[in-house]
Formats: C-alpha cells, structure tokens, sequence
C-alpha cells in the first residue's frame, strides 16, 4: 500500500466518520452539553468503585484461566483457601454495606427521634432493630 | 471339605470387596469443576460488591447512566443472596473434596440448591442492571 493510497483510506474513513456524526447529531437533536458534561462527571466519579469491582473479580477470572491451563487438575489447598478468603473478602463487604444505615430513611426519620420516646417503649428488642421507626411513631 | 473352605473364604472375600465398594461414595463432579462455579460466583459477587461501594442514590432516584449510584435496598437484597449462596456454595465444596464424609448427602440437592442460590443473586443483579 503506497501513501496516497493510505490517504485516499483516511479520507474516506473520515469523512464517513462526518457522515455518521451528523446523521447522530440529527438523530437526537442538539446535544445538551451540560448534560453531557453531567454525564461525563458522574461517570468519572463511579470509575473508582467500577475499577475496584474489576480489580477484586480479576483473581477469579485468573484462577479459572488457571485451572484450565493445569488441564482441570484438583485445586491445593492453598488454592482452596485463597479462593475462600476472596469470597468472604466479598461476602463481608456486602453485608457491610447492608447494615449501614439506609441514608434516605435516616434523613426523613431523624428529627422526630427523642430519648423520651424510646424511654417510653420499654421494648429494647426494638429499639435496638429499628429506633428510627419507633421515635417516629 | 477343603473345596467348602474355599468357597466359604473367595465368599467372604467377594463380600468384603462389595463392602468396600459400596462404602466408596463415587464423586460424580470433580473438584475442580466446584473450584470454577465457585470462581464464577466470585466474579458476579465482585460486580455485587462494586454496586455496594457506589454512593448511596438519593430518595426517588434510580441507578441511571446519568445517575450512578447504588440503593440500600438492592445491597440488602444482595448480601441475603450472598449469603445463601456461600452456605449453599460451602456445602458444595466440602461434598467434592471429601464426600466420604457426607455419605447421605445427595450431590444432585447440593448443586441445585447452589445452583439456584447463583441464579437468585444473578437475577438480583440482572434487575437492576449491576455489572451489565
């Protein structure tokens, strides 16, 4: 392939890349540039969490891969056991983020709270599950 | 007299055989096909583990492109579901290292039940778009 014809080869992919462009652009309309900038910062600001979610999957994927290039060979013990400190790893960062306090309930529910009324309930059981609800009753 | 003992000792030895045998649980799934369903799982746990570190969303909104957040109720949701699956998951994975050990357990049960246990978080996942 000489150079003109790399040329040639560039411009047809550019001005087919115009082409696609502007049939987009007049697809959806103007493009909201605040929106997209929106967009953009949101995505931006979710790449650490997505990033560490490929990072903790990429041992499982490696073990897999692994597994089959030892042609399906009985895992070690040590490979047992990596494997299960992975998954509790997992496990007790999910329940974790479960017991954390739902932010949105605590926002609506916290100003009714006063120690008075959960004085009054006597029932520790279910002050100690679910306080918010009980303050506000 | 010697032909009755003989017969009497090859019988006792095919019977001690055929009690051994049936004493062999056979291991119909080897343990490193448990090691890749339960490495898959780490992967759709990872996926789990990742929505639950993203900021909470706020009241009325969903997860979105626009809106990437994540909400307390699908975590919890999550967590039950991971937490049937590592007990249905651990069940299976002592049954293929050692089933000897687990004689009246079926693996059928087992894997069904770990099996359903995956499927339950991957749906859960599936719903609300995590790791798509």
């Amino acid at each position: 392939m000489n150079l003109s014809s790399i040329e040639d080869a560039a411009k047809h992919l550019e001005s087919s890349a115009a082409g696609a462009l502007s049939g987009l652009a007049s697809a959806v309309g103007p493009i909201d540039l605040v929106k997209v900038e929106q967009l953009v910062l949101d995505i931006i600001s979710a790449a650490p969490a997505i990033q560490a979610a490929e990072q903790s999957a990429l041992p499982f994927v490696m073990a897999i891969v692994q597994m089959v290039q030892n042609g399906g060979k009985s895992p070690s013990d040590e490979e047992w056991d990596a494997l299960a400190a992975r998954l509790d790893a997992g496990s007790s960062a999910l329940q974790n983020a479960a017991n954390e306090p739902d932010p949105n309930v605590q926002q609506v529910g916290q100003e009714p709270v006063t120690e008075p009324n959960l004085e009054t309930t006597n029932e520790p059981q279910s002050e100690q599950t679910n306080p918010v609800f009980e303050g506000a009753q | 007299m010697r032909m009755r003992n003989k017969l009497t000792f090859v019988g006792a030895g095919v019977c001690v055989l055929l009690l051994a045998g049936c004493a062999t649980i056979p291991n119909p799934i080897s343990q490193s096909e448990v090691y890749g369903v339960e490495n898959g799982y780490g992967v759709a746990q990872s996926a789990a583990v990742g929505y639950a570190a993203l900021p909470r969303c706020p009241a009325g909104q969903n997860t979105s492109l626009a809106n990437v957040c994540s909400q307390h109720g699908v975590i919890v949701q999550l967590a039950r579901a991971d937490a049937k699956a590592r007990i249905a998951l651990n069940a299976l994975e002592a049954f293929a290292r050692n089933p000897k050990n687990y004689p009246g357990l079926s693996f059928g049960a087992l894997l069904a039940t770990a099996q359903s246990a995956i499927s339950t978080l991957q749906q859960i996942e599936s719903t609300n778009q995590i790791g798509a």
